[in-house]
């Protein structure tokens, strides 16, 4: 019977709302904040030490030796160079060598990648800057290009149409280096905020990876000729004064990369099974040394390398997982399982789906023992009702819900 | 028979399917004079560069425009049907209830079609005289959740406001509104490029919902 099924598929809706929005209540009510440490190395002392801006105790070392802020700042003269040349208590020199503050700013850089970055909605249309205009600072384009499946193509912003000559000659360009259309990723930092630009990294059909830039008008365009097996996950392009390299890249089987300014050369850089899909990397270097830190929900790993990328200290710290602790705990029984829209590890809206074992389960048969007494009290025919029985064993709270607001036809009376 | 029931639901909402076509074709001419107006004052370029890597949405005047259009059209649609027990008499005409539900909602489905469809052209043509298609594509990806919030909107209305029972009317709304909403999350384009299908199926479901809250008039249901 067509309203019967009708019914149904009113039950779906409702569970799939009720699964969405209850446990978005309960956390919004018990939720807990884990406090995440910023963990940094001391060049003065060569130790990890620990910030935990929410605690009593602030400031203190790996072995646990407290500090007030001033000595915490004084040990981290790099990061905290800015306040210490501010009070002129700035040490002259460092590691048996004279401080020089314009060194250190140049030094200085940070690349976050969170697990979002590498699912991120984007509209494939991308300003190529003039990266040797002559002027000061960047200036944006009148254009935009795209690469389709046969040829990049240059579309003026104020007519919405192609501009053919430019369009061709870039063509021939990237054709002249082996191109393969169409492109699986266009990777660039388009901003006029940077110091210069090295326009984009494109891979191509064939995971072979291509610089291309605008020098005064004129393609550049290059096959780097990276290693061959090396396929591109996701790309970080940052114009870093320091030209050490040109940007970052996470391969498919979850290695870290730099392309380094050194004919390109790509450099793996030890990262200690990170996993792009739930792991936020921060890779951050100075005058002394670059780190590494990857934190999820169970720890938080810092990685000290020096200029060679050689590790040579580690921090580790386990972390609460919110989801282990008692609230965790009782959501796994409460809830069968749980959606979200938004996911820790993608831009996009989706039913996310959550599973946290089979504890439900007890109180699942409860509630379907529950709500066969209620439809016997209500006088509808058990045996007529053993598809909402099922729905409430399989779905719990969610389905107890859907039958009661969506009650059986049965002795609608 | 079935001719009377669809000309008696033109009178009722005949107003309100014009009010709300002409409000559509306005907003969808305020986006045009919209873009052209920030076009004296910035570069396309510029316009470009804030849709593509800032997110600017020159549409988002849209956003709430198919929800009130689904509302509107269902409270002027069923809330005379519910006045002095005009549903009864219409379901005790000699065609199955079904059929006659089945009619009425085809007749505001319909109208919300034709206002959908009428402003999608404008706007795809707006869109296309000034951005790249792939401007254009991302708008529609980004508005099209939008559009069946109305959706559920409006067919929920008709479930909801024709029940009997008020219990049942108060335990309805919450599923409607709560699942219009879950099509309403905003602050960036393409969000929804990865469920769109999901969601349209998902929404669809309610078109027939009415015939719950029929089945149940026509049984006398209590509760």
């Amino acid at each position: 019977m067509i309203v019967k099924s009708i019914r149904y598929l009113m039950i779906i809706i409702a569970v799939l709302v009720a699964a969405i929005y209850i446990p978005d209540f309960y956390w919004k009510i018990f939720d807990v904040n884990v406090r995440v440490p910023m963990v940094l190395y001391s060049p003065v002392i060569n130790k990890f030490l620990t910030l935990r801006p929410l605690e009593t105790i602030k400031y203190t070392d790996q072995e646990g030796n407290k500090y007030t802020r001033e000595q915490f700042e004084q040990l981290e003269p790099i990061f905290y160079y800015r306040q210490l040349v501010g009070t002129n208590t700035m040490p002259d020199s460092l590691r048996g060598e004279p401080v020089d503050i314009s060194l250190i700013r140049v030094n200085n850089f940070r690349i976050k990648i969170t697990p979002q970055y590498l699912s991120i909605p984007d509209i494939k249309l991308y300003p190529l800057l003039e990266s040797k205009s002559g002027r000061v600072s960047l200036e944006m384009p009148d254009d935009v290009f795209r690469i389709t499946s046969k040829r990049i193509e240059f579309i003026d912003c104020s007519t919405n149409s192609i501009d053919e000559e430019k369009s061709g000659r870039f063509t021939e360009a990237l054709n002249k280096e082996g191109f393969d259309y169409p492109a699986k990723g266009i990777y660039g930092n388009p901003t006029t905020r940077k110091a210069f630009d090295e326009g984009y990294f494109i891979v191509d059909n064939s995971d072979q990876i291509f610089q291309l830039k605008m020098v005064k008008g004129e393609p550049f365009c290059k096959n780097i000729h990276a290693p061959s097996g090396l396929k591109v996950k996701y790309m970080n392009i940052s114009e870093q004064v320091l030209r050490e390299f040109y940007g970052v890249i996470i391969s498919d089987d979850n290695q870290f990369y730099i392309i380094t300014y050194d004919g390109y050369k790509i450099k793996n850089v030890p990262v200690n099974g990170y996993n792009p899909k739930n792991t936020t990397l921060v890779f951050r270097g100075d005058i002394y040394f670059r780190s590494i830190q990857l934190t999820n929900s169970d720890s938080l790993v810092v990685l000290m390398l020096n200029k060679e990328y050689k590790v040579f200290d580690r921090y580790v710290e386990p972390l609460p997982n919110v989801k282990k602790m008692d609230v965790g705990l009782v959501e796994s029984f409460i809830f069968p399982f749980t959606i979200s829209l938004q996911s820790p590890s993608s831009y996009f809206v989706n039913f996310y789906f959550s599973f946290y074992g089979f504890s439900f389960i007890i109180v699942n048969i409860l509630l379907t023992i529950l709500t066969v007494g209620i439809y016997r009290r209500r006088g509808y025919e058990v045996k007529n009702s053993l598809i909402d029985f099922a729905i409430v064993l399989v779905t719990g709270i969610y389905g107890l819900l859907a039958v009661t607001i969506f009650i059986p036809f049965d002795k609608t009376k | 028979m079935i001719k009377a029931v669809l000309f008696k639901e033109w009178l009722k909402m005949k107003w309100a399917f014009g009010g709300l076509l002409a409000l559509w074709m306005a907003v969808v001419f305020y986006v045009y004079i919209e873009i052209v107006h920030q076009l004296k004052f910035y570069d396309a370029s510029i316009i470009w560069y804030n849709i593509v890597t800032l997110g600017y949405s020159y549409y988002s005047i849209i956003f709430y425009l198919p929800l009130l259009s689904g509302l509107i059209l269902g409270i002027a649609q069923f809330v005379p049907e519910i006045t002095e027990k005009r549903l009864k008499l219409t379901l005790h005409l000699p065609i199955k209830e079904n059929k006659i539900l089945f009619s009425m909602i085809s007749v505001g489905g319909l109208m919300l079609f034709v206002m959908y469809l009428v402003s999608l052209f404008g706007l795809i043509f707006v869109s296309s005289i000034f951005f790249a298609s792939q401007i254009t594509v991302s708008m529609l990806i980004t508005i099209i959740p939008w559009y069946f919030a109305g959706v559920v909107v409006y067919f929920s209305s008709a479930m909801i406001i024709l029940e009997p029972i008020w219990l049942r009317k108060i335990l309805y709304l919450p599923v409607a509104v709560g699942f219009a909403n879950l099509l309403l999350e905003t602050g960036w384009f393409n969000l929804y490029e990865k469920s769109l299908v999901t969601f349209i199926v998902l929404s669809l479901f309610f078109i027939l919902s009415v015939l719950i809250t029929g089945f149940r008039f026509k049984r006398g249901a209590m509760k």
